[in-house]
């Protein structure tokens, strides 16, 4: 498979919203002014992979044929929101989801400009407190982009499933439920409250599993070499049957080099070296977890992760996040220690009444075969 | 949109529903029934019954396209929620009139009908979705008990409990969970009375064609067991339930068709807490019809076929309508010859599901739930409670609960 991004030309003027927004899409980080851009992701609430890094790794080395095509909304000449995306030629999770909701034929109709990536534990525009207008101004800027690049059809991956999704489905977006990200709350005194708030005995059992699956294991918090971090995270892809390509390595690697500074990785390591690894970013106050790896050969059934994700609570906890956003996938272990499902939805539209019932058709047999998987779509893209 | 036939007969597609065969019928409109199979008798009313697979939409719409292009169709029917998708789909698909396809998935799912609702700022109850007894069992507790469990589609009462405590939440999660629905709701409890609001909405505009007050079965399992018109609640607040609603309507992108809502009036004022997009089930289409002259039906079908409702002259003032529900298991005995079904209202009702001998099960049971129905209507309102009460003493339903 060949992986490129377009090389962007300026931003362009998308014209004004009938609420006074002037819209702008630009059509690489290079357009877009990192510091003003990262101020309002974190502003707004955004996570990491709101980040310019993150955008800029995903330029560098996409997992697919991917054209930058992100928003800015502006209140006179002030930027108040952003939505990150891309016009899709190729992505192996889009095509699973078109294939796993028997529609593959959909991708035949062209590209599909998308806020913003499968890969991500959240995507939709963010503005400004003060600003909410921009949120709607900015779907509708994804409108226009998808007109003006040529896209089919346009919407928004990983949408938590709150009242913005629940607008956007009152405007006839085809939506499918297709993953559950679960997180924590750790705005707690210290660990010892956090552990009060499991029941008694489920607590025990857990601080019994950490004991007993662990042993001759160092859990720290360190920054692997990305070597390390892409075999972990490919040997275990490769247990669990996921097609590597969805995390390429000179993805991985990218990511990891952009996003150094942001870097909260969980590393359970022997003597032998790093066993297993939770790779994730801290960006704000949240902390996200996005992929997982492990020394598969010697611990095929991953016994370091009550350990791993025991450490990780607490160091949470004992440190400036408020949230810790554990990924997708093993909900029942996450729910065992208080992670709340958040559901994230897929919701595309088109400008067409005949083409939407055709993306409705899609996202309903993709949300039924989604829910049948534990995971969802992370089925074929596992992550923490 | 109006297709007509060569024969000068507008031509819809109907998907499945027995009545609405016989008013497509006495509205002389051309009919492709689609069934899977159509029933016998049905396919003997039809112009054109057509068995299709009803999960295969590619299929069923390559089917009619060939139809549509040879005699264009002027909408697409549909009367249960099941196929609501469907007949969406399809009337997109061929660009006809029907039911709006995001409209259906809104309200196929009570997850996204509720997040629509609660986008478009219509009250609707707390919820959270959960996947396990314990992760629902916290939802509960954030939530505050009582709660209810339900499906996230096809709920109604038999997919719905209502719990008081952790373990009745846990016990309602293994109950309701299945493989292919693993995900259930768990909502805040709306304490407060229910009523149901039947609306036909044409071009947007939403009018009002009944408000009743409805009763639901006080266990475990909130089944529709009653309902009263007039409402109780005076022309005022009907009016604001009624703007509740047609609001709810917008926002869910139903801008043309028959809906059923029920809205249940909390301490902090009303919430939707669902919206059925379609004429509403058991005998209340009839009692609509009597107190209000609306046949929610034959609206559905004038709505898809770009006609004027009809508004007929309401035959009583009141109703009282019951659903026969048993305390305990046995076997049901009654007295046949009280059963009337045929007349048209104000004659009363009294129908029965069961043979006499049959078992029955109380309604919180597992295979429990409604066995009869008894409706009554009066002019006068001194007269409906009497008229209930001779029906009943003619019917005499009891159960012999040493048979079991």
């Amino acid at each position: 498979m060949t992986s490129r991004t377009t090389t962007p030309p300026r931003s362009i003027d998308l014209g004004e919203t009938a609420d006074g927004h002037r819209l702008a899409l630009a059509r690489g980080v290079a357009d877009i002014d990192g510091e003003v851009w990262n101020d309002i992701v974190r502003r707004s609430g955004g996570t990491i992979f709101y980040s310019r890094e993150w955008l800029a790794a995903f330029e560098e080395a996409p997992p697919g044929e991917f054209e930058p095509a992100h928003l800015l909304a502006y209140r006179g000449d002030d930027p108040v929101g952003v939505c990150p995306a891309y016009l899709v030629h190729h992505c192996p999770r889009l095509d699973y989801a078109y294939s796993l909701g028997g529609s593959a034929s959909l991708r035949e109709r062209g590209p599909l400009l998308l806020a913003h990536s499968l890969a991500a534990l959240r995507g939709g525009p963010l503005a400004l407190p003060g600003h909410a207008g921009a949120v709607q101004a900015l779907v509708d800027g994804l409108e226009r982009a998808a007109a003006s690049l040529g896209a089919w059809a346009w919407g928004i991956a990983n949408l938590p499933a709150d009242a913005f999704a629940g607008r956007l489905m009152g405007q006839g977006y085809a939506t499918a439920h297709v993953s559950t990200a679960y997180r924590i709350d750790t705005t707690y005194a210290g660990p010892a409250e956090y552990w009060a708030t499991l029941p008694g005995r489920r607590r025990r059992k857990l601080w019994r599993e950490q004991r007993l699956r662990a042993e001759g294991l160092t859990v720290t918090e360190s920054v692997p070499e990305t070597g390390t971090l892409v075999r972990l995270a490919h040997e275990l892809l490769a247990a669990h049957g996921t097609p590597i390509e969805v995390f390429p390595a000179a993805y991985l690697r990218a990511l990891h080099r952009h996003l150094r500074p942001y870097e909260r990785t969980v590393v359970a390591a022997d003597d032998a070296g790093a066993v297993a690894m939770f790779a994730g970013w801290q960006f704000g106050a949240e902390w996200s977890l996005w992929i997982a790896g492990l020394r598969t050969a010697d611990h095929p059934a991953f016994e370091p992760y009550h350990t791993m994700l025991a450490h990780t609570i607490e160091a949470a906890v004992t440190t400036d996040a408020r949230v810790l956003d554990l990924g997708r996938g093993n909900a029942p272990i996450k729910r065992r220690y208080g992670a709340v499902g958040t559901p994230l939805m897929l919701a595309v539209k088109t400008a067409d009444r005949r083409q939407d019932a055709l993306l409705h058709a899609w996202c309903r047999r993709l949300e039924s075969a989604a829910r049948a998987s534990a995971d969802g779509l992370e089925v074929v893209s596992r992550c923490c | 949109m109006r297709a007509e036939t060569g024969d000068g007969r507008p031509n819809v597609i109907c998907i499945a529903g027995r009545r609405v065969v016989h008013v497509l019928a006495e509205m002389d409109v051309r009919t492709t029934l689609l069934g899977d199979p159509t029933p016998l008798d049905l396919a003997c009313v039809v112009d054109l019954p057509l068995d299709v697979d009803l999960d295969d939409w590619a299929a069923t719409e390559a089917l009619l396209r060939g139809l549509h292009d040879a005699r264009p169709f002027g909408g697409v029917v549909n009367v249960y929620d099941a196929h609501l998708p469907l007949a969406g789909y399809l009337a997109a698909r061929l660009d006809v009139a029907g039911p709006a396809m995001s409209a259906a998935m809104n309200c196929d799912s009570k997850l996204r009908m509720r997040l629509a609702l609660a986008g478009g700022g219509v009250p609707v109850p707390a919820h959270r979705l959960v996947g396990d007894p314990e992760e629902a069992q916290a939802a509960a507790s954030r939530l505050d008990y009582p709660v209810l469990v339900k499906k996230v589609t096809g709920a109604g009462g038999n997919g719905t409990r209502v719990c008081r405590g952790p373990e009745e939440v846990a016990a309602a999660v293994v109950a309701l969970r299945t493989d292919d629905h693993p995900d259930l709701l768990v909502e805040e409890y709306i304490d407060g009375p229910e009523y149901a609001v039947q609306t036909v909405t044409a071009g947007g505009v939403t009018d009002v064609a009944g408000v009743l007050a409805q009763h639901t079965a006080p266990g475990a399992r909130p089944l529709e067991i009653g309902y009263d018109h007039p409402s109780g609640l005076g022309p005022e607040k009907e009016a604001e339930l009624g703007g509740l609603v047609a609001e709810a309507l917008r926002v869910l992108g139903l801008a043309d068709g028959v809906a059923h809502t029920q809205v249940r009036l909390g301490s902090e004022g009303p919430v939707v807490v669902n919206v059925s997009p379609r004429p509403p089930g058991g005998r209340l289409c009839e009692v609509t019809r009597a107190v209000s002259g609306v046949d929610l039906v034959r609206a559905a079908v004038e709505v898809t076929l770009g006609r004027p409702v009809t508004r007929r002259a309401p035959v009583a003032r009141y109703a009282r309508y019951r659903c026969l529900t048993f305390e305990e298991a046995g076997a049901v005995d009654y007295d046949p010859r009280a059963l009337a079904d045929a007349g048209e209202a104000p004659a009363p009702v009294i129908s029965m599901d069961v043979e006499p001998g049959q078992t029955v099960f109380p309604v919180d049971h597992a295979e429990g739930g409604v066995y009869g129905r008894v409706v009554v209507y009066a002019d006068d309102e001194a007269r409906l409670v009497p008229a209930y009460q001779d029906a009943m003493d003619r019917l005499r339903p009891r159960v012999d609960h040493r048979s079991t």
